[in-house]
């Protein structure tokens, strides 16, 4: 018996060893999250072009604070993907970008949270606020954040790694790197993507057939507004009770992004585009006096067209920079 | 729980060692853990069904008292009552709503509407296994073959035996029953042979099975839009996803039941080097076919009572043998296939040419008529194979014209077509079967000992770690595995 078992436990061990490895070189590594570590500490280093990022955009963000702890900024902001240019780009200096795509609220108050804990201070906070902040969100995501401290669901996540040749593969040979450090040229053309060193993006420009397909694919599929036939006030209200708590310490600014003019065209009569006038206005009766707001659902109120945007739901960073820097749609004031 | 599951990866090892070092100590312990370990493995899936198992286990315990009475008709009287009531819950779930529908479909064409209630609860996992097991018992006793289990924790664990419990192989209780009676003690060799045939059983359904699955589903999902030679090889590959899938289950079993100290029947004998079709149902799924034979196709008259009643057998047991798989049609027909398959080597009377011998016996490699032979059968079986994947036999008819048509139309179709785009990947696909075919040609002779023939130790290791680690790539995708509807 005790041959038999000793057999079965060298061979079983080998395999636990290669998964063990495996799983630790992989990007489903939860506890040494090593491909957004590494992320984070070579774009905190280099702005970089990126081809495609090597972690997931949460846990990353969750590096970043780590990295971050203790420090403090003038700008610190949270929100979505229709945040994440606010940055050196767009004339933000000494700012920290933790923007995720698709954020929801349950991401706001988990990023907001964790700056807490890591003790992140800075001047001026940035929020963004979208429908799917205030209604049922189609993604989750945000359990990426609940990994880190939930045990059970960080093994539960380990037992469903699945163990493939190319993870094996790519454990023993590093795959190819896929961002560069990029020089002053490289962010200039309009072709790079780039991750700025403090979190903040460049967007690629797409090219007119493909920036039409997506604005027309986004009219028609509404994506993230899908679920917005109503503004949940529950959840309104846990927005404002996370701004009202930021501004205790710092600057609250409300950034409140526009939609691209043909979808707010087009759907004109959904219910879910109406609901977005209701939305704005409901912002600016809510938001503490301490708060400030910059920005519009609507584009024609800011005078945007086509050009001020990168696709359906983002605007570009030299609309971003007007925005912010030149004008102020409501209440007059100047950001910088 | 399925063997291919993380949960099964750490059910096995806390049974295996409590069955060997805790409850060792005397042989109504080991079997108390082995009913309760099968208990909870099948309850893992479906308690309330577990409760329809530990019942007929109680029933049939009971009326095998019966059925053992010395006064014939008294006997015979609780072996009809036990086999109705075995086979009516079978029917009931497995083959009442069918029959609904039959009945529906013709009184409607009668002109009669008729709206018949329909069964709405699933089908118990492995319910056609076990009531097959509790009916060889509850037969053998009735013929004198057996005497009745004193012990019901025995009885319990020769229906529920975990390896075997929901996909077989259908065990025999003058096989099975012993052994569950008999000390069993800890066999290194005998461990070892188990612990190859789970490897082996592992690989054929993880990296093979499943990995073939998923293009003959596609392809079967939207046949009419695929040329003749997409559709070939898909018939082919599905012949070898569900030999790996279903003999690798009962490798797994096998292999399961030896660690514990247990020999099951042995159910798959490399069919497909088969040389005519009775010698494909002597080595494939070898446990049913020989249990029809012994339990139908014997009381029957067999083949003793003249070459039509020999016909007339064969055909009722491949027509219920097809029936046994499932309540479709398509079931019947590709049992009626086989049995029309059969028919010549009967009627020649060469039905048990190839009893005794392996194929390429002395040799290393076949000599050109059993090549021709082994295709021949092969071609054949997947022929049926069609109609045992379709949804429908008009689905099955339609695939197979597609394939006739498609050739006459454009005989120069596969001309150059291999390597040069595998759109459907299934050349891609094609590639998982040669390991099956050259490891299972290397272990043609003996079923039960895979890699004993493999020279030396050293080359053995490697192998188990190559197969290793393959079943640890391709395991993260969890699928069931067909038998497990039957």
């Amino acid at each position: 018996m005790k041959h038999f078992l000793r057999k079965i436990a060298i061979y079983l061990s080998f395999f636990c060893f290669i998964s063990c490895y495996t799983y630790y070189n992989s990007k489903h590594n939860l506890l040494w999250d090593k491909p957004a570590i590494q992320f984070v500490r070579d774009f905190s280093q280099n702005d970089l072009i990126i081809k495609s990022e090597i972690a997931e955009d949460r846990r990353t963000v969750y590096q970043l604070i780590k990295r971050n702890r203790n420090k403090h900024f003038k700008y610190i902001v949270i929100g979505s993907s229709r945040v994440m240019q606010i940055g050196k780009f767009t004339g933000f200096e000494n700012t920290l970008n933790l923007g995720v795509s698709a954020a929801n609220l349950i991401d706001i108050q988990s990023i907001y949270q964790l700056t807490k804990d890591f003790h992140l201070s800075c001047d001026t906070i940035i929020f963004d606020i979208n429908p799917w902040t205030v209604c049922p969100s189609i993604e989750n995501r945000y359990e990426q954040f609940i990994l880190t401290k939930n045990i059970q669901k960080a093994i539960s996540d380990i037992t469903h790694f699945n163990f493939t040749f190319e993870e094996f593969k790519e454990s023993f040979i590093p795959s190819k790197k896929t961002y560069f450090k990029a020089s002053e040229t490289a962010i200039a053309n309009p072709n790079n993507f780039i991750r700025f060193s403090d979190g903040s993006i460049k967007q690629k420009t797409l090219g007119p057939n493909l920036k039409a397909g997506r604005v027309d694919f986004f009219c028609k599929d509404f994506y993230l507004l899908k679920n917005f036939q109503k503004i949940n006030e529950s959840q309104f209200k846990e927005y404002l009770n996370l701004v009202t708590d930021a501004s205790k310490n710092q600057n609250v600014i409300i950034f409140i992004p526009p939609f691209h003019p043909k979808f707010q065209v087009k759907n004109k009569n959904d219910i879910r585009v109406q609901n977005l006038t209701l939305l704005n206005d409901f912002i600016h009766q809510s938001t503490p006096k301490t708060a400030r707001i910059v920005g519009n659902f609507n584009p024609e109120t800011l005078h945007l067209n086509d050009s001020n945007f990168v696709d359906g739901l983002h605007i570009n960073e030299f609309t971003v920079s007007q925005l912010f820097h030149k004008q102020s749609f409501y209440g007059n004031k100047k950001v910088n | 729980m399925l063997f291919n599951s993380f949960e099964f990866l750490i059910f096995l090892p806390i049974v295996f060692l409590l069955y060997w070092f805790v409850f060792n100590k005397s042989l109504k312990n080991q079997n108390i853990l082995i009913l309760v370990a099968s208990y909870f493995f099948y309850g893992w899936w479906s308690i309330p069904f577990l409760y329809l198992l530990i019942g007929i286990t109680i029933i049939d315990y009971y009326l095998a008292f019966e059925i053992e009475n010395p006064v014939i008709k008294t006997s015979k009287f609780w072996l009809a009552l036990s086999v109705i009531l075995n086979l009516g819950i079978l029917g009931i779930f497995k083959y009442y709503n069918f029959f609904i529908d039959q009945f529906q479909v013709g009184f409607n064409q009668l002109g009669i509407h008729a709206s018949l209630p329909i069964l709405k609860i699933g089908l118990p996992i492995g319910i056609s296994f076990y009531i097959f097991h509790g009916l060889s018992y509850l037969i053998d006793v009735y013929r004198k073959q057996q005497t009745t289990v004193k012990s019901l924790i025995d009885y319990g664990v020769f229906v529920s035996f975990f390896p075997l419990l929901v996909a077989g192989p259908i065990e025999r209780a003058n096989h099975l029953l012993p052994q569950v009676q008999k000390n069993r003690t800890f066999n290194y060799a005998q461990a070892v042979a188990g612990s190859r045939l789970i490897l082996w059983g592992l690989f054929k359904k993880v990296v093979v099975a499943d990995t073939i699955s998923k293009v003959v589903d596609s392809i079967y999902s939207n046949y009419q839009t695929h040329d003749a030679y997409t559709l070939i090889l898909c018939a082919v590959l599905f012949s070898f996803q569900i030999y790996g899938d279903f003999s690798g289950y009962s490798d797994i079993a096998l292999g399961t039941a030896k660690l514990f100290g247990f020999e099951l029947l042995s159910n798959f004998k490399f069919p497909y080097f088969s040389r005519n079709i009775a010698e494909f149902w002597r080595r494939w799924h070898v446990s049913l076919s020989s249990w029809f034979r012994d339990y139908l196709y014997i009381p029957l008259g067999g083949s003793k009572l003249g070459k039509y009643i020999s016909i007339r057998n064969t055909f009722i047991i491949f027509l219920v043998s097809g029936f046994w798989h499932g309540a479709n049609w398509t079931f019947i027909v590709w049992g009626l296939i086989h049995a029309l398959g059969f028919l010549p080597s009967l009627l020649l009377n060469r039905n048990r040419k190839f009893t005794t011998n392996v194929v390429a016996q002395n040799t290393i490699l076949p000599s050109i008529l059993e090549l021709f032979q082994m295709i021949q059968t092969f071609v054949f079986v997947t022929i049926a194979w069609i109609y045992f994947r379709a949804k429908d036999i008009e689905t099955a008819n339609q695939y197979i014209k597609k394939i006739i048509l498609s050739i006459i139309e454009q005989p120069n179709q596969f001309l150059g077509k291999p390597g040069i785009t595998d759109p459907n990947g299934v050349i891609n696909a094609l590639w998982y079967v040669v390991p099956v075919i050259v490891f299972d040609w290397i272990f043609r002779k003996n079923e039960r000992e895979l890699f004993a023939n493999i020279p030396t130790q050293t080359l053995r290791w490697i192998l188990y770690f190559i197969i290793g680690l393959f079943i640890a790539f391709y395991f993260g995708t969890k699928s069931s595995f067909i038998y497990f509807q039957f």
